[in-house]
Formats: structure tokens, C-alpha cells, sequence
């Protein structure tokens, strides 16, 4: 499974670094943040002379709301901003199809708006997209989104319909974004995670690529069901799909300021005070990264000096994250079906270990800790294993 | 129109096999055809039509052969009538009330039997939608027939279900979901996929598993929209993989199931290289 950088807020310079770093990186350009239009293609070939691709998501998850950033684009329907809501793509696919052009993007992801319920309407304009598309995007790869409410992936017989509609949507494959249940970081419902590894598996099973938008490392296991690709950020914002954030009149600059360390062994992040706590336990070598995901971002936390002391800054912490997840996505996917599903199992109680180790000296990841989440993630490979598992198994092999 | 007396000329022994809703059904020996079964049609309806049709126009090996259609009076009504091969068999359902459950060579032979005909019904765009236990023989020598069509699908031809009904035409227990919920857009061969696999996984086990303790007809349905079949352990397959094809084919999604007999076949044929065979008493 392939890793991709999700551009938020202060991400511009942040992907150029770790593009250098990676040797070349596919950046998922926020035109919430990069704006107006014209500013894009500088910066699309400054990323491309690195060695790395860009994709561009036209964040349409709200069109008739006003957004400040994205009302500044060329592709925005601000007079007739209707007009998709009336299922009329045609102008906004054809300004869309030029900038993917300009931009040479690697796939040209499609709008869509974000649903709290699939039916056949939706089915039928997520048709009309791809198929307008196809018109006035005849050379270029086209994913589809599929941008869906907190409630959608809760439910396994609309998981099934948004497959079913796949099935007859002419495009190479989809980009997938969702809300969360209940608006927690880390999600505490198996079903949920199950479910959207279903419907990956669902739409992989009909030959298309299949992208998942603002993740996080507790999408790893979307490798078994043959993933192509997540994509994470800097800020939670862009490793949590929220719809409200391409909603409001203001761009609210994510307000955090905790430096954060993911300590990738045990899946969970902590704040930089509990890893003096750590030191101090002398305990610290049990978080230090391992040697395969060891980075420039975070080693002077672990050279001997009291960790709060050094200089590992706020952009560090997200440069070490997304290095670290990178890398973890690589790792992710085996050379069997069975071997992927034992490792993630593997990875899972090897966190859970550290994690209780880590829990008897009272350094814990709060809200980011993924002590429970581990269970979560469990019952989830378990029941995905159980629904498709034999049949993921048989295909493995086939891209 | 012939006079049932005349069709009875060429009929001797003469049983009375079944009476359904739309049709009587008798065994008879023809002075033509040999052993045959004669099927009385009380309505002449799109779905009898269509029977006939599939049944005389495609020839399936595996299913009997027509040997004569037409229309005779019958208790003084213009009635139908179809006299096709008798095949020399047992019904499956006889069997299994019997208690006779397959070795898993048998379990494999039939699932590939039934594998290969939904292959050629695929081939024409049928769904059988009706394969059950009912509708199964199977011969002394292991050859298994498909039969009644009766609520077959052509599905590049007009539906004879109303789009709005709540239910599609279907057997609890061995009928999918997408089927007894009537979404006639995702019905396609993998629905026969499923009743081929719930026959297959009750003729090895003893075991419908969604009607065995239900208490009605909508209470099997709901199981079968919920639950999840035991996966057995099957003595010889040493690597769970008949089984877990059996549980792929039961899948409560069609998305969860084979995408089409072919690839069925295909990882039947990688099951099978992995099982161990160990005859057990019938």
C-alpha cells in the first residue's frame, strides 16, 4: 500500500522537505490552501522536480457553502453554484479537466458532494460525473470520490449499494473520503473500520484503484483489503475527513500547538512531557523509533538529553509521523493474503504489549493512545478475514 | 387441442409425482419416449412460457430433455401440457431426509456439476434462481440434473416480477438476499452462487443454515440477511479451503461471493488441490 501526502494548512514547504527526503512523494494539493488557481502550477512543478506527482482534490464536498479559500478558485461555481447540486457537471468538469491538465496530475479526481445516505440519485450523478468526465477528460485517469457522512460506513447494506454502483461507473477508480462516527481521532467502532475495508475490497474486486483520503496509521489494515493508497497530513485535520471543514466561512487555522511523538511500534502518539516521564522511568529506549523508520525529524529526542529540552519542533513531530506512516504503509502489504493478515494481527498485539508496558509507568497517548484501538482494529480484521477473506485471498496476485 | 384421453394413449403407469400452485406433475412410461414425466399446467402464464422455453431451447445436458409440448383439455380446461425425460435418480431432498450426507468427494463433484451448469446458464443470461434440494436428482453414478424453471430470469428479457413487490419470487433457506428482496438490478449468477453453495454446505453438513430452527418463513429470511454459516472443519480439507469457497458462495453480498461461475470453478479447482480424501460412512 502506497502512502500519500494530504496537503493541509503549512504543508506547502513540509511536502517539498520530505519530497527531498523520500526522493520524490504523490501530494494530494488542498486547494483550500494553495490559492488562488494560478499559484497551483509552480507549485505542482516544484514537487514534480523532485521526483514526485501531484493530484488534486477539488474539495466540491460542499459546494453551495461558502469557504473562503475555495471560493477564490477559477473551478468554483460560485454564481450558478447550484448547478451540481442539479446535477450539472459539465462546466466545473471542464475547468477541473484543464488545471489536472496544467498541473499534469497524475489521476484527475472527480467532485463529488459528501452524502449522509446512498441512493439511486446519488448512484445516478456519481454516473453523470464519471461519464461527463469521460468526455472532457478523454487521456486523463480518472478516480471518482466517494465523500461519505459520519453514519454511511456504519451500515453494511449501503456499503453493498455504494459497490454496486461502482460497478457501473466508467472510471479507473475512486477516491474514498469519510467522516468519522461519533467525531473521535481514532475510531472505537470495529464495524466501521470492517465496513470500509469491505467496500475497498468491494471496489478492488472490480478491478479499479482505489484511494483513501485524509487517513491515519489506523487505516494500515486497508492494506488486506488491497488498498492502493492512503493519504495522510500534518494537521488531524487531514488525517480525519470532516465535513465541516470545507464548510465554514472562515478558515479556522488548526488552533493545537502540543508537540506530539508517534511512536510507530505502539501505534499511538504522545505528548512530548510524557516522554520525559519515560526518560526519567528510563524507559525511553522502549519508544525510540525503529532502526528501519529512524529519521532526522526525531532523532535528537532520543540522543540522551531530556526529550522537552531539544529542538524537536511542531513540524518535526509531523515530518517524523508521516515519514514513520510511510514507511509502516510499505510494510503493510505481504506477499500473501495470510501473511498480510498475520502481521497486521502481529503489529496489533506487539503494540498492545508496549502499550501496557508503557500504562504500568502512567505514560499514556490520552486521546491518541491506541491501547482500545488495538481490540478495535482486531475485531475488525477478524470479521473482514470471516465476510471476504477467502475471496481477497484467491485474487491477491491480481492488481 | 388434443383430449387428455388421447395423451393418455401414449402413457401408461401413470403416478402422480407432485401438485404445486401451477402445476401437476406425474411419472409415466411414453410408447415414444420411454420413461418420461408429464407436467400439467393449470395457468398458461409468462412464467410457464418462459419454463418451456428455457428448458426446449438450450438443450442443457444436465437438465431434462423436452420431448413434446402442446395443449390439452384437461377437467375441461384448455391446460398446457410438457412431457420431458424422467431421469433415474433420487431426489436430493429425499436424500438428505434420509440422513445420507455426501463424503467430501461427493460434496466436490456435485459443487462442480452445479458449478458447471450455472456456467451455462451464464453463457445465456438465465438465472435459475430456484436451486434447492427440491429441484436436484441425483443419479446412481453421481450425475446430478437441474430441474423447474419455473421461476427462472432471463435478464435480457422483460421481468415478470413487479419492480415495486416487496419480495421476489424464491425458496427460504436457499435463496439470497438480493433476491427475496426483490433488487432486481444486483440479481445476476451469483445468486444461483449462493443456492448452489447453501445445498452444497447442507448436503455435507445435515445442515440448512438458515432455516434449521427458524420458526418461519420471515424469520429464515432474516437469518439468512444476518447470519453468518458455521464454518465446519471437513475431514480432509486439510487447509479449510472447501469450506471456506463454501462460505465465499454463501456470502450475504454478491460482492463477497465469486464475481461469476468461472472464477468458482477456478478456485474449486485450487481447493481441490489441497484436500485429502478419506471415504467416511454414508
Amino acid at each position: 500500500m502506497k502512502f500519500y501526502l494530504q496537503m493541509c494548512h503549512g504543508m506547502k514547504s513540509m511536502c517539498l522537505d520530505l519530497s527531498r527526503t523520500w526522493g520524490g512523494a504523490t501530494v494530494i494539493l488542498s486547494p483550500q490552501n494553495i490559492y488562488p488557481t494560478i499559484k497551483l502550477k509552480p507549485y505542482s512543478e516544484s514537487i514534480r522536480k523532485l521526483g514526485g506527482s501531484v493530484l488534486f482534490d477539488p474539495q466540491l464536498y460542499a459546494p453551495s457553502k461558502f469557504q473562503k479559500n475555495l471560493q477564490k478558485h477559477d473551478y468554483w461555481p460560485r454564481e450558478d453554484f447550484t448547478s451540481i447540486e442539479l446535477s450539472e457537471y459539465n462546466e466545473v468538469l471542464k475547468r477541473l479537466a484543464d488545471i489536472n491538465l496544467n498541473l499534469h496530475t497524475e489521476m484527475f479526481i472527480l467532485p463529488s458532494r459528501i452524502i449522509d445516505r446512498v441512493d439511486d440519485q446519488w448512484g445516478k450523478d456519481q454516473d453523470t460525473i464519471a461519464s461527463q468526465a469521460r468526455i472532457v477528460a478523454k487521456e486523463q485517469q480518472l478516480l471518482l470520490t466517494v465523500a461519505l457522512g459520519k453514519d454511511v460506513l456504519m451500515n453494511d447494506i449501503q456499503v453493498e449499494s455504494i459497490i454496486h454502483y461502482a460497478h457501473h461507473w466508467d472510471i479507473d477508480g475512486v477516491y474514498i473520503v469519510s467522516e468519522h462516527p461519533e467525531h473521535y481521532y481514532l475510531v472505537d467502532k470495529p464495524i466501521w473500520i470492517a465496513n470500509l475495508m469491505s467496500l475497498i475490497a468491494g471496489i478492488k474486486r472490480l478491478g479499479k484503484f482505489v484511494v483513501v483520503g485524509y487517513a491515519n496509521h489506523q487505516m494500515l489494515p486497508l492494506s488486506l483489503a488491497k488498498c492502493d493508497a492512503i493519504a495522510a497530513g500534518s494537521f488531524l485535520n487531514a488525517r480525519w475527513f470532516k465535513a465541516e471543514h470545507f464548510e465554514t466561512s472562515e478558515n479556522k487555522e488548526p488552533s493545537q500547538r502540543t508537540k506530539w511523538f508517534y511512536c510507530p511500534q505502539t501505534l499511538s502518539e504522545f505528548k512530548v512531557a510524557y516522554l520525559d516521564v519515560a526518560h526519567r522511568s528510563g524507559i525511553l529506549n522502549v519508544m525510540a523509533t525503529p532502526s528501519q523508520m529512524e529519521n532526522e525529524f526525531s532523532n535528537m529526542l532520543f540522543g540522551g538529553a531530556i526529550p522537552s529540552s531539544t529542538n524537536y519542533e511542531e513540524s518535526d513531530s509531523f515530518k517524523h509521523y508521516l515519514h514513520c506512516l510511510r514507511i509502516q504503509c510499505e510494510f503493510s502489504s505481504k506477499f500473501t493474503y495470510i501473511e498480510t493478515r498475520n502481521y497486521h494481527f502481529a503489529q496489533l498485539e506487539t503494540a498492545a504489549q508496549l502499550l501496557t508496558g508503557l500504562h504500568n509507568e502512567r505514560i499514556k497517548g490520552q486521546d491518541r493512545d491506541f491501547n482500545e484501538i488495538c481490540d478495535v482494529n482486531a475485531a475488525a480484521i477478524q470479521l473482514f478475514d470471516k465476510e471476504f477473506g477467502f475471496a481477497i485471498a484467491r485474487e491477491w496476485d491480481i492488481k | 387441442m388434443l383430449d387428455f384421453k388421447q395423451l393418455e394413449e401414449n402413457l401408461s403407469n401413470m403416478e402422480q409425482l407432485a401438485r404445486g400452485g401451477q402445476k401437476v406433475v406425474y411419472s409415466a412410461t411414453h410408447s415414444s419416449f420411454g420413461e418420461v414425466v408429464l407436467k400439467l399446467f393449470f395457468n398458461t402464464d409468462a412464467r410457464s412460457q418462459r419454463e418451456i422455453e428455457i428448458c426446449s431451447g438450450y438443450n442443457f445436458d444436465c437438465v431434462p430433455k423436452i420431448y413434446e409440448t402442446g395443449h390439452v383439455s384437461y377437467i375441461g380446461t384448455d391446460t398446457l401440457y410438457l412431457i420431458e425425460q424422467r431421469v433415474n435418480g433420487e431426489e436430493l431432498r429425499k436424500r438428505l431426509i434420509k440422513g445420507t450426507r455426501f463424503t467430501l468427494r461427493e460434496a466436490v463433484s456435485f459443487l462442480e456439476q452445479g458449478l458447471a451448469f450455472i456456467k451455462l446458464l451464464e453463457e445465456k443470461h438465465i438465472v435459475h434462481r430456484d436451486i434447492k434440494p427440491e429441484n436436484i436428482i441425483l443419479t446412481n453414478n453421481g450425475k446430478v440434473y437441474f430441474l423447474d424453471f419455473g421461476i427462472a430470469r432471463i435478464l435480457n428479457a422483460p421481468s415478470l416480477t413487479k419492480t415495486e413487490a416487496l419480495l421476489g419470487p424464491h425458496t427460504p433457506g436457499y435463496a439470497a438476499p438480493e433476491q427475496f428482496k426483490n433488487l432486481k438490478s444486483t440479481i445476476d449468477s451469483r445468486a444461483d452462487l449462493f443456492s448452489i453453495g447453501v445445498v452444497t454446505y447442507e448436503c455435507l453438513t445435515g445442515r440448512n443454515p438458515f432455516s434449521e430452527g427458524a420458526i418461519s418463513h420471515l424469520d429464515i429470511l432474516q437469518r439468512t440477511e444476518t447470519i453468518t454459516p458455521v464454518s465446519f472443519q471437513i475431514k480432509g480439507d486439510t487447509q479449510h479451503q472447501f469450506m471456506g469457497l463454501l462460505s465465499s458462495l454463501m456470502g450475504k453480498y454478491p460482492s463477497r461471493r465469486p464475481k461469476d461461475s468461472i472464477q468458482a470453478l477456478n478456485w474449486l479447482s485450487a481447493a481441490i488441490s489441497t484436500l485429502e480424501y478419506e471415504e467416511v460412512t454414508k
